[in-house]
Order: C-alpha cells, then structure tokens, then sequence
C-alpha cells in the first residue's frame, strides 16, 4: 500500500492528486465539525444548560422511503381484517400447527442434513419424500390429513436455494430465495437443540405485506413456548432479507465494575449459543389460494421496476 | 363559468365495504370522500358500477356480492334502496353464489346480473323493482360482459367456451365459439376463459382472456373460430378493459401486469406502471382517457392512457376487488371524509377533458439536403 501521502503535492500522478486533496479537504471539515461540536458541548457544561444531542448517523433504515401501507398499532380496521384471514383460526387458538416438511425433486445429501437441521427447530414438522408429486396434488393430500402448512425446499445443483410455505387449506403461499445457508455442524460451538417448543420473535414486519408474512412464520409454531428450553428462533427482517437465526440463552448475574459509563454492582446478562441451521430469506413472490404457478392470484410479486430507490422497502 | 369538476371513483374491497374516492381541481390530492358497509367477508364486492339516476344530480352505485346478492346503495347516503339475489329459487353452492357479471340496461331501466354458477336475473329500477325475468345460462360462469347497444351477453368459464346470448329472447344462444385447434403436441387445452368483453361500441367483435395466458378475439358475423390469438403474460388473463372507439384495449392479468393492445395491428404495446398484484378490476372512463384499476395489492389507481402517467394512487387497506368511475361532481360539493395516505402525482390535478386529446405529435426530420 504504501506510506500514507501527507501532503498531495508529494503525488506525482495528476489524477491521485486530485483525489488525494479531495479525501484531505474531507478530513478536515469533518475534523472542523467535530471540533465545533465539542466546543458547543463544553460551553453548554459550562453554562448549565443542557448539552445539544449527538447527531444521528444516517443509515438506510432511518431514511426508508415512507410507505403507505406501514400499520399502526390503533387501526381497528385492519384489526377486524386480520380477525378473520387465515391465520385467524391459529391466532385463535383454534388450530395447532402440523407443518409436512418436503423437497424438491431429485434431493442431494446436503438437503438431508439441513432437512435434519428443520426438524429440529420445527416441533411439530414431519418430513415426507417427494417421490415426483405435484405440489398441487401435494396440498390436496396434506389438507385432508390435517396439516396446517407445507413446505417445500428447493434445491439446485447440490444448492439450497429456495423455500416455498403454503399456508393450508386456503392459502396464502409465499415464494422464498434462500440464500447464505449454514447448518448447524457448520457453525462454530453450536449447540444440540433440545426438543422444548421454542419462543419466536419477528422483528420489523412493520407494513401489511410483512405483517402477513410475520403471521405466516409465526403459524408454523406453536403458540405456547416451553420456557424452561430457553430456546428462541429469530426472523428479523431488514432491508427485506429476512435473516433466521436458532439460539439457546440463559441469563447469568454477572458483577459490573463501573467502567464504560455503567453503575457499578450485579447486573444481569443474557448469554446466546448459536444452535442453527443459519439462512436467509427474501420474499420474492406471495400467492392468495394455494399453489397454482400457471393460473394462480398473486398478492404480491417483485418486479425490477419497483426497485426505485435504495431506500425503498417493502416488508 | 362551469364550477370545476371533481373526479370520482367507487372501490369495493373483499370485505364487503365500498368507498367513494375524489380528486381533482379543489381537492388536495386523493379523498376518501364516503365509506359504506360492514366487514363482513361473506359479503365481498365481487363488481361495481353506477347507475345514474336522472331525476338527481347523482347516481346509484350497485354492488355486486360473494353471496350472490346485489344491493343497490344511494349514491350520497349510501342506504340500501333494493336487495336482488341472482339465485333466487336455484339451489346453489357457496362457490357458485357469487355475481360474475352485472349491467344497467339505460334505455330499458333494467338492472341484469348473473352468478357464476349460471343463474341470470333481470330487474326493473322504475318504481318497483321487481324481477323482470331470469334464466339459465350454463354454468360455470367466471366472465360475464353486456355490449354497449345492451343487446347481447358475452359469457364463458372454467371448461366452457365463450356464448354470446341474445337479451331480448332471454338466455337463447345465439353463438357459440368453436373450440380452438390442438397444438403442437397434439393436446386441445381445455376452455378456461376468465375475462371478456366487447371491443368498441357494436356487438360483433368480442375479446376473450383465459386462464392459460392468452387473448382471443372472435367475431360473429364471421366464423365459429378465434380471428386472433396471442400470449399475455405468465398468469391468467383477469380483465379486459376496450376503448369506446376499439381502437385500443387494455388487458390486466393476475400478476400485475397492464398492457395495452392496440386492436388495428393487433399487437401488445406499452404497460402501465405500478400494480405489483393481481388486478382484480379494470373501469375505463366513459368520457376521458383514464383508466382505473384496483387489485389485491391493496391499492387503486388511476392512470392517464394517453401519457401513461399515474395520475392518482389511493392505499385502501384491503384487498380491492372491484371499481367504476361516477359521474364527476362540484368539487364543493365533495364532503371530506377521511384523508387516505394518498397523493396526486406528476402535478396532473386537471386531466384533459378531450377524449381525443392526444400529445403534440413529434415534428417529423426533414429528408436534408
């Protein structure tokens, strides 16, 4: 790389030049705000006034595009929607989940093991193989016996790449790309999942399109947690990839010495192991009714040109 | 001076509930000026369309529901003025209740509708509004379409080919289209249309869209079989919007995809952006050159044809499954109502009100010297 050029005259191409002296000025205004700032800071220390707030780094999620369709905790109309769709009767409680676990045609041994790796973090999933069946006729058969959902894993070239849930009898069915697979084995100190029905946490389905997949994986546990598993499953969605993690926690007292700003004495932390598998998922398609690939509804389909802005999500 | 004119549009959702949109010059962005109904999902707006009423300054909207009922609501109150049940004294399954097809006969007075399982119904709106007549159309039926001059009902479904009846003599087949060729393989795909209707003002020229993504246009005066054929996107052809000229016609399918056709070359020409879902509903403007159209992605738009700009798009909450324009209004007479989280777009508060407006034709390059 080189020693860092203090001094843009020592550079002899014209083009880095150019740049060098831009990445200098830029060091120096900023170098400029941060001194006014803590100037600002110490005056109002002094003056007993209260100091002005740090200001916030930009990022994507704090400059997303505003949506429309984002739902608020008071719309009572939506409430009385989603009172009566079909997830109601497993909100209810009306209906426990039985999800029937499959895979595309022709398996390879990497989706024997992530499969085992599912059955774990599913408590109430049963595999069964493909065996060249349609998934229409798939649907019909799963519905008579009572399952809540199927899902079908999707594989290319000894590559995971997708994931198909459908939503039993009625539908909805969502499409999605499954990518950055790691199982378990994979996973530095992993830990073996224990058979307790684990907690769930969704985080930031914020608008109707994510709220409607926040309930479609929420439908495929069961809604009442064994605790004492201390075992939690994670789809956090940002920036619509939805990332699903496995841990164990336990909670430990441990004693605070004082440093970094925290009061001293016994806090409580929250330790995680890691018990995978590891992925992401991104929403490409979301069908109403069951599968139907050729004369099928669709809800909801990515299209390149609703790609218009960096800041522009939709789940 | 003429008060300005704001532009109105009914939408009816899966719910059962239909609103009464405006915009326009006086209104900032899009309102949502009426809302009528309860949820209730047995109840879901299956079409829509308005009646005008010529003793008021207004018109009736009638609804068509998943239950096979029809209501007819008073445009300003939105109370129920008559209840029709298109399967009345048939024994119909649930799936086949639901109206598939509805029309307001003008110059008869006559409201007509149809369910998808086959029953077809006629009533009168003077005064009374007794059921006029009703007959038997062969069922399924999953498009239903009535001709401009209210002489003929264009209908086809799941594994039936598309009948054009007569409507004076009540349900008579007066064509019916032959099935189209086997293919290549030597297999005739089996009839599925899922969207029809007649191109232009007469009674001849009738498009058809299927399930397996294709548009087919026959004519009756000609043969039994399709004058044209032609794929449209990957997913069932869900409405066909025509111009009043037939000039053009706009397709939608399930995927979001709204195309135009242009009916002299018989080509598929530009899209219309925006629809990320299935367009359950297409309404042309009887007048203008805009179309609206409303899906299950929840939201309803309005575009401008001849531009091809999105002139308004309205978030309705839930899935939209039916929409109409209604006749424009004084903008002070629009009450506000709730503000949807909606905006006019491109600056067009005042589309042309000239059916042949057209943009200023490019100035052709001369040969040079």
């Amino acid at each position: 790389m080189g020693r860092p050029w203090m001094c843009s005259a020592d550079v002899d191409d014209a083009i880095r030049r150019t740049l060098v002296l831009s990445d200098l000025r830029l060091q120096r205004e900023k170098r400029k705000q941060r001194k006014k700032l803590a100037e600002e800071r110490e005056k109002a220390i002094e003056a007993g006034q209260v100091p002005p707030p740090k200001p916030e780094p930009k990022t994507l999620e704090n400059t997303r595009e505003k949506d429309d369709t984002i739902i608020r905790s008071d719309d009572e109309e939506i409430g009385e929607d989603l009172a009566d769709d079909e997830f109601a009767q497993y909100f209810n409680r009306q209906v426990s989940p039985k999800v029937l676990l499959t895979t595309g045609r022709k398996p390879t041994a990497i989706m024997f093991k992530f499969l085992a790796d599912l059955l774990h973090v599913f408590p109430d999933a049963t595999y069964y193989k493909r065996n060249n069946h349609e998934i229409k006729k798939m649907c019909e058969y799963a519905s008579k016996r009572e399952f809540t959902d199927l899902v079908v894993i999707n594989e290319d070239r000894k590559n995971i790449n997708g994931m198909l849930v459908v939503h039993l009898p009625e539908g909805p069915t969502a499409y999605f790309r499954l990518s950055s697979l790691k199982l378990s084995k994979e996973i530095k100190g992993h830990g073996k999942p224990t058979r307790h029905r684990p907690e769930l946490v969704l985080n930031n389905f914020s608008t109707r399109l994510g709220n409607r997949i926040g309930r479609m994986f929420a439908s495929l546990f069961n809604q009442d947690p064994e605790f004492r598993g201390r075992r939690v499953v994670t789809f956090h969605n940002q920036r619509d990839f939805i990332f699903f993690r496995h841990h164990r926690y336990v909670f430990e007292t441990k004693e605070d010495k004082g440093k970094a700003g925290k009061q001293k004495g016994i806090g409580i932390r929250a330790r995680l192991q890691e018990l995978g598998p590891r992925f992401t998922l991104k929403l490409q398609t979301l069908q109403k009714g069951t599968f139907d690939s050729k004369r099928g509804e669709y809800e909801w389909v990515h299209k390149p040109d609703m790609d218009t802005s960096r800041r522009r999500f939709f789940l | 001076m003429a008060a300005p004119c704001a532009l109105r549009w009914a939408v009816g959702d899966e719910n059962g509930v239909v609103r009464v949109l405006a915009a326009g010059p006086g209104l900032e962005g899009t309102n949502v000026v009426k809302k009528y109904g309860e949820m209730d999902r047995s109840r879901g707006v299956e079409k829509i369309l308005a009646m005008p009423v010529e003793e008021q300054d207004d018109c009736r909207i009638v609804v068509g529901r998943k239950n096979g009922t029809v209501d007819v609501l008073e445009g300003q109150t939105g109370a129920v003025v008559a209840t029709f049940e298109c399967n009345k004294g048939r024994n119909t399954i649930s799936q086949h209740a639901r109206v598939r097809g509805m029309a307001f006969l003008q110059e008869h007075q006559k409201i007509l509708m149809c369910s998808r399982g086959g029953g077809m119904a006629v009533h009168t709106t003077k005064d009374s509004w007794d059921r006029d007549s009703g007959s038997e159309l062969k069922g399924p039926v999953d498009c239903a379409q009535v001709d401009r001059t209210h002489t003929c009902l264009a209908y086809g479904g799941e594994g039936r080919e598309l009948s054009v009846v007569d409507l004076e003599r009540q349900g008579d087949r007066a064509w019916r289209a032959r099935q189209p060729e086997p293919n290549k393989m030597g297999v005739r795909p089996r009839a599925w249309l899922s969207a029809v209707d007649f191109v232009g003002r007469g009674p001849d020229l009738v498009l058809v869209g299927t399930a397996d993504h294709e548009v087919r246009l026959y004519d009756t005066r000609a043969q039994n079989g399709h004058v044209m054929a032609l794929p449209f996107g990957e997913s069932r052809v869900t409405n066909i919007a025509s111009q009043l000229d037939g000039s053009l016609v706009w397709l939608a399918n399930a995927m979001g995809t709204l195309q135009k056709l242009d009916m002299r070359k018989h080509l598929l020409e530009a899209t219309l952006r925006g629809p990320c879902a299935s367009i359950r509903s297409l309404c042309h403007h009887p007048e203008r050159m805009l179309l609206a159209s409303a899906g299950l992605d929840r939201f309803c738009w309005i575009h401008d044809t001849v531009s091809r700009k999105t002139l308004y798009k309205s978030y309705l909450k839930n899935q939209l499954t039916a929409v109409c324009f209604l006749p424009e209004q004084d903008a002070k007479l629009v009450e506000e109502g709730d503000r949807a989280p909606t905006k006019a777009l491109h600056g067009r508060s005042n589309p042309s009100t000239d059916p042949s407006a057209r943009p200023p034709a490019k100035k052709k390059r001369g040969k040079g010297l």
